[in-house]
C-alpha cells in the first residue's frame, strides 16, 4: 500500500512538472543585447528656459502594432497607491483592445520606498525585466550609457506622426541626448510620461487663524517673495504647541528648491561638476537653513512633513503635485496651493519629470514604441492626469486646459506658473554618476539643515567630496 | 573452486569491457569538455561578471578530470571508477536541470501554482473519495460491499486527481514538452543526460563494482555520497557557489552587466587610509590629504583621510548599534528571564507578552516605530510632553515642552533604531535565557540554600556559570545579527536610508547601496567579504574567550 502510495506521489509530481513545460510565461526579452556601455562625454549645454510658445496639437500614434504573430508586452510604472495602479490597469486594458496582435501585461512596481529602481536593475540584470518600464529623469543617463535601454531614435524617424516637439523641450533635452557626440537631438531614449513642478500647499485654516496675508494673493501681486514666505512662515509658527510654519521632505529638490531660487545650482554649465559652492547656491542653502536653524519654523529635516502637515499642524508644505491625491484623500482643513516664493534667482521650481523607456534586449522593439506612442497620446495623458497626481507631458492647451480643471486645489495655475518661469530641469548626469552625487550632497544637506554643519564647513566641502564620489575628481 | 575459476575470466573480460568503454566515453568526454571550455573563452555571453575565466577554468577543469577518469579506468584502476561516477553524476544532474530550465519548467511552476490555487477547489473530490472508502469500513460483515466501497472510492479520488491535473495544464505541458524537445539544446541536453546516466548506471552496477575490485568501503563511501548527493549539490549551487562567485566579484568592477578583473583594487580602496598633521585644528583637509582622500575624523592636529569615507563610517554605525543592542537586549533579557523563572501565578502569559514582539516582522515593527518616533504627530514625544505637563503641576517647576528629532537628528537616529532593535530582540533572548534556567537543576539550587548563600551569591556563582553555553549562544547569535543590521536603517530613514548625514549607515546598508542603488556589484561583494571577515574574526573571539571561560 506504501509503495503504491509513493508510486502515486512521484507520478503526481511528474505530472505537476509537466504542467509547468507547458505554461506560457510572459514573453522574456530575448534578442541580443544593446550597444557597448560609452563613456558619455559633456553635453553641449543644460536647457535653461521653460516651454512659453503656444503648445502645439497633439499627434495619434502613426506606428501600427506589427500584424502577424500574437505577441505579450509587459509593462510597468512605479504607482504610489492602489488608485494609481488602477488607472494604468485601466489603460493597460483600453490600449490592449486596441492592439489587434499584442497582448498586454501591466506590472506595477513598488513604490520608491519599495526600491522601484533597484528590482528593475536586478530584473535588467536577470534578463527578467519587463518591455516597457517607466523611469526617473535622473536615471535615464545610467541606463543608456550601460545599454539597458533602446535609443529609439530610428522608430521615431519612421514614424511620421511623432515629433520631438511635442513634448516639454526640458526633458527632451535630456531624453534625445547622445552620448557619443556629446548633442542633444540625435537620440531618443524614450519619451516622457508626465511632468510636475514644486507648489507650497497651503493649511488657510491655519493661515487664517495666524493672520498671515494670502500667500495667493501675494503671488498673483508679485510680491510673494522670501521675507513674505518667512513673514507667512513665523506667523503661523507663532501659534505655538505643534503648529510649524513649514515643512519639506528630506532630498535633494527640496534644498536644491531654495538654491535654484538662490541664482545658483547643482551643476556647471556643461554638467560636467558640482556647482554647489558658488556664492548663489550657498546662500540658496544659507536661507533655508535659518529657517531650521535660526527662525525654527519647519519640521525637522528629515522627517516626513506629509502626516503632520495632513493632521493639520503645517502651514505650508512644499511639494511637488504627486502630492495632491494624498492631500485630496486626508485632509481635512481647507487648503489649495501657491508657487514657490521668488528668491534673489526668481521663483524657480523644479520641472519634474519621468519617462517611458524601452528595455534594450526587448524582442519586439517595433511593438514597444507602438506602445510607448500610446501610452503618450493626449487621451491617455489625460486620464493619468485626472488622478491628480500629474501634469501631461505634452505642450499642448487642451492638455493644460483639462488638467486646470483637476480640482481641487483651485489653484491648479500656481503648477502651471512654475512650468512658465524657467524652472530647473531635473537632469540625469551624463558624465558622472546622479546616485553618488546625489548620496555625497543629501548628505551634506541634512548636515547644514540639522545644524549639525556650518554654512562655511558646508562651502569648503561640498563640491571636493561630492566631484569626487560623482565625477571621480 | 572450478566455478570460481570458471567466473574470474568473466570478471576480468567484464572489467576490460566496462574499462575501454569507459575510458572511450571519457576520452570523448574530455574532447567535448576541452571544446566547451574553449569555446566559453571565446563567448560573448561570458564576458558578463567575468564569467569568462571562471566558466572556462570550471569547465577545463571537467576535462582534466576526465582525461585522469579515463586513464585510470584503462588500467583498471578502482579509482578510475570512483572518479567516473562522480563526473558522471554532476554531469548527468546538470543536464537534467538545464534541460528543465530549456523546457520552461522554473517559469512554469508560478503558472502552475496560479492554476493550482484557481483549481484547489476539485480537491473536494479528493476527500469526496475518501468518504465513500470510509463507508466501506463499516461493512466489515460484508467483504464485497466493503470491497467495492473501496474501490469506488479510489476511483474517485484517483479520477478528481486526474481532472485536476487535466485543469492543471497536463495537456499543454506535454506539448510543451515535445514543442521543447525539438529545440537543439534541449536535444542535445537530453542526449547529454542519457549518455551520462548510463555511463552513471553501468559503473555503478555490482559486477562493475566487482570488475574493479571495489571493496565494501568504496561501496559506503559511493551509497553515503549519494545519498547526501542533492544536499550537497543544492548546497553548491545555492551557498558556497554563489559565495565564491561573490568573492571573484569583488576582484571586479562588475557593474552587474559586465566586468574586469582588477586584482585587489576594491580593498585597497576599501582600507585606504591617510594620516596627516594639522598646522592647527580647523585647517582645511583638501589642504593637507592628497587627491581622492576626504576627512574621515581628527584628533587634534591629526587627521584621518579614507578613500572611502562611507565605508569607515558604516563599519564604526555598526560596531556601535551591535554594541548597545547586543547589551541592551541581553542583559535585560538575563533579568527577565530568570524573574519569569519563578513560579509566580500568571508567568505564562508575561512570556508571552516579552516573546511577540520577536515574532513580529522586522519591516512592519519598523514602520510602526517610525511613527512613534515622529517629532510632530509621535506618540513618544506626545508622552513625554504630558509627562512634563504632569511635573509642571510641582510648584516651581516650569518644563519646556520638547520636541526631539528622534530620526532627524544624528545625534538621535542610530540611538533611536538601537532601542527599537533592543526591544525586538529582548524576547527572543530572554526565553533563550529561559530555557538554559529551566536546565538548571534545582537540587544544586536548594543545595546553596541549605549551605547559606544567597540569592545574590546563588545567581553569581551558580546561575551565571552554568548558564555560560546559553549566554554564549545568545551573545553570539546577537551579535551576528546585529552586525548583518539592515531592514531597521532601511526602512525608519528617508530613501536610499542611512541618514540623516551617514548617522545610521550600516555596512549591510551601504554594500546594498553600492551593489543596487549605484551599479558597482564588484565593490559591494568586496565589502560584504569585509564584513564577513569582521564577522568571523569577531565569532573567533568569542569562542576563545567561551572556551578560556569554560575551563576557568
Amino acid at each position: 500500500m506504501q509503495r503504491r502510495f509513493a508510486w502515486l506521489s512521484l507520478l503526481a509530481i511528474l505530472s505537476l512538472a509537466l504542467a509547468a513545460c507547458g505554461g506560457t510565461p510572459a514573453a522574456q526579452p530575448t534578442s541580443a543585447p544593446a550597444a557597448e556601455a560609452t563613456t558619455a562625454p559633456a553635453p553641449t549645454a543644460a536647457p535653461t528656459t521653460a516651454p512659453t510658445a503656444a503648445p502645439a496639437p497633439t499627434a495619434a500614434p502613426t506606428t501600427a502594432p506589427v500584424a502577424g504573430e500574437a505577441i505579450t508586452l509587459r509593462w510597468r510604472t512605479r504607482p504610489d497607491n492602489q488608485a494609481e495602479i488602477d488607472v494604468y490597469q485601466t489603460i493597460s486594458n483600453d490600449l490592449d483592445a486596441e492592439f489587434d496582435n499584442i497582448t498586454l501585461v501591466y506590472e506595477p512596481g513598488g513604490s520608491e520606498t519599495a526600491s522601484y529602481q533597484d528590482v528593475l536593475k536586478t530584473e535588467l540584470a536577470a534578463g527578467t525585466a519587463p518591455d516597457v518600464f517607466w523611469i526617473p529623469g535622473t536615471d535615464i543617463a545610467d541606463f543608456a550609457t550601460r545599454g539597458l535601454i533602446l535609443n529609439l531614435r530610428d522608430l521615431a524617424d519612421a514614424d511620421a506622426g511623432y515629433n520631438d516637439a511635442d513634448f516639454y523641450p526640458g526633458p527632451m533635452f535630456h531624453l534625445t541626448y547622445n552620448p557619443e557626440t556629446g548633442k542633444t537631438g540625435e537620440a531618443l531614449w524614450g519619451l516622457p510620461r508626465d511632468v510636475s513642478t514644486f507648489a507650497l500647499y497651503l493649511n488657510l485654516d491655519l493661515l487664517e487663524q495666524a493672520g498671515a496675508p494670502d500667500p495667493r494673493e501675494l503671488a498673483a501681486a508679485g510680491k510673494w517673495d522670501w521675507d513674505a514666505f518667512v513673514e507667512t512662515a513665523v506667523a503661523v509658527n507663532n501659534l505655538g504647541g505643534d503648529i510649524k510654519g513649514f515643512g519639506m521632505n528630506a532630498w535633494w529638490a527640496n534644498p536644491g528648491l531654495f538654491i535654484n531660487s538662490a541664482g545658483g545650482g547643482f551643476f556647471n554649465e556643461e554638467r560636467t561638476a558640482c556647482a554647489l559652492d558658488t556664492d548663489e547656491s550657498v546662500a540658496g542653502l544659507a536661507f533655508a537653513s535659518r529657517l531650521y536653524n535660526e527662525l525654527k519654523v519647519a519640521v525637522p529635516y528629515g522627517e516626513d512633513s506629509e502626516p503632520p502637515f495632513l493632521a493639520g499642524n503645517v502651514g505650508m508644505f512644499l511639494n511637488g503635485r504627486w502630492a495632491t491625491p494624498g492631500t485630496r484623500a486626508g485632509a481635512t482643513f481647507d487648503w489649495d496651493v501657491v508657487e514657490v516664493p521668488a528668491g534673489p534667482g526668481g521663483a524657480r521650481s523644479w520641472l519634474f519629470w519621468g519617462a517611458y523607456v524601452v528595455n534594450a534586449n526587448t524582442a519586439h522593439p517595433e511593438e514597444s514604441w507602438a506602445l510607448i506612442r500610446a501610452l503618450t497620446r493626449a487621451d491617455t495623458q489625460g486620464k493619468i492626469s485626472a488622478l491628480g497626481a500629474n501634469i501631461p507631458s505634452r505642450v499642448s492647451d487642451e492638455a493644460i486646459a483639462a488638467f486646470l480643471t483637476f480640482t481641487p486645489p483651485e489653484n491648479n495655475q500656481a503648477f502651471i506658473n512654475s512650468l512658465e518661469n524657467d524652472p530647473a530641469v531635473e537632469g540625469p548626469l551624463w558624465a558622472g554618476s546622479w546616485p553618488e552625487f546625489d548620496n555625497s550632497t543629501q548628505a551634506k544637506f541634512t548636515a547644514v539643515l540639522n545644524g549639525d554643519l556650518s554654512i562655511e564647513d558646508y562651502k569648503a566641502t561640498v563640491c571636493r567630496e561630492a566631484n569626487l564620489a560623482a565625477f571621480g575628481q | 573452486m572450478a566455478t570460481t575459476t570458471a567466473r574470474r575470466p568473466a570478471v576480468a573480460g567484464n572489467a576490460t569491457l566496462l574499462a575501454r568503454l569507459g575510458a572511450a566515453w571519457h576520452a570523448l568526454l574530455a574532447v567535448g569538455l576541452a571544446l566547451g571550455a574553449w569555446s566559453v573563452s571565446q563567448a560573448d555571453w561570458a564576458q558578463r561578471d567575468g564569467l569568462r575565466p571562471l566558466a572556462t577554468a570550471l569547465i577545463g577543469l571537467g576535462a582534466v578530470w576526465s582525461v585522469a577518469a579515463a586513464a585510470l579506468l584503462l588500467r583498471p584502476d578502482r579509482r578510475g571508477r570512483l572518479l567516473s561516477l562522480g563526473l558522471n553524476y554532476v554531469l548527468s544532474v546538470g543536464c537534467l536541470l538545464a534541460l528543465l530550465g530549456t523546457l520552461g519548467l522554473y517559469s512554469g511552476l508560478d503558472i502552475v501554482a496560479s492554476r493550482f490555487y484557481r483549481w484547489a477547489w476539485l480537491l473536494i473530490g479528493v476527500l469526496a473519495g475518501y468518504l465513500i472508502a470510509s463507508i466501506g469500513d463499516r461493512y466489515l460483515h460484508a467483504p464485497r460491499t466493503q470491497a467495492a466501497y473501496h474501490r469506488a472510492g479510489r476511483w474517485v479520488m484517483l479520477g478528481t486527481i486526474a481532472v485536476l491535473l487535466l485543469a492543471m495544464g497536463l495537456p499543454q505541458g506535454l506539448i510543451g514538452l515535445l514543442a521543447g524537445l525539438r529545440q537543439l539544446t534541449a536535444l542535445a541536453l537530453l542526449a547529454g543526460l542519457l549518455l551520462c546516466g548510463t555511463a552513471f548506471w553501468l559503473l555503478w552496477r555490482p559486477q562493475a563494482a566487482r570488475a574493479f575490485g571495489a571493496g565494501s568501503r568504496d561501496a559506503e563511501a559511493l551509497n553515503g555520497y549519494l545519498f547526501i548527493g542533492p544536499n550537497l549539490l543544492g548546497f553548491l549551487l545555492f551557498f558556497a557557489g554563489p559565495l565564491l562567485f561573490s568573492l571573484w566579484l569583488s576582484l571586479t568592477n562588475s557593474d552587474g552587466f559586465r566586468a574586469e578583473f582588477v586584482g585587489l583594487r576594491n580593498y585597497v580602496n576599501i582600507f585606504s587610509l591617510e594620516f596627516a598633521g594639522l598646522e592647527h585644528s580647523g585647517q582645511r583637509a583638501s589642504e593637507v590629504l592628497s587627491p581622492g582622500f576626504v576627512e574621515l575624523n581628527r584628533f587634534g592636529t591629526t587627521i584621518i583621510g579614507a578613500k572611502d569615507r562611507l565605508f569607515w563610517i558604516a563599519l564604526w554605525n555598526t560596531v556601535v548599534y551591535c554594541f548597545w543592542v547586543t547589551l541592551l537586549s541581553v542583559v535585560p533579557a538575563l533579568l527577565i528571564a530568570t524573574i519569569l523563572n519563578s513560579k509566580i501565578p500568571g508567568m505564562t502569559f508575561f512570556r508571552a507578552i516579552y516573546f511577540i514582539p520577536s515574532i513580529a516582522g522586522v519591516v512592519g515593527v519598523a514602520v510602526i516605530w517610525k511613527w512613534l518616533y515622529n517629532s510632530n504627530i509621535g506618540f513618544l514625544n506626545y508622552g513625554i510632553n504630558q509627562l512634563i505637563g504632569v511635573i509642571n503641576l510641582l510648584p516651581g517647576v516650569a518644563l519646556d515642552p520638547v520636541n526631539i528629532p528622534w530620526l532627524a537628528s544624528q545625534q538621535t537616529a542610530l540611538a533611536s533604531i538601537i532601542i527599537m532593535a533592543a526591544w525586538q530582540l529582548l524576547g527572543f533572548n530572554t526565553i533563550l535565557f529561559l530555557a538554559g534556567l529551566q536546565g538548571i537543576p534545582n537540587d544544586v539550587y536548594e543545595a546553596a540554600t541549605i549551605d547559606g548563600a544567597s540569592t545574590w551569591q546563588r545567581f553569581r556563582t551558580m546561575t551565571l556559570p552554568l548558564l555560560a553555553p546559553t549566554t554564549f549562544f545568545v551573545v553570539t547569535t546577537t551579535l551576528i545579527t546585529t552586525l548583518q543590521v539592515f531592514s531597521e536603517p532601511f526602512v525608519m530613514t528617508p530613501p536610499p536610508g542611512g541618514g540623516p548625514n551617514n548617522a545610521t549607515l550600516t555596512a549591510v546598508l551601504y554594500l546594498y547601496q553600492k551593489g543596487f542603488n549605484r551599479f558597482e556589484q564588484g565593490y559591494a561583494a568586496a565589502v560584504a567579504w569585509v564584513l564577513f571577515l569582521f564577522i568571523f574574526a569577531v565569532t573567533l573571539v568569542q569562542f576563545r574567550l567561551q572556551r578560556r571561560y569554560g575551563e576557568m
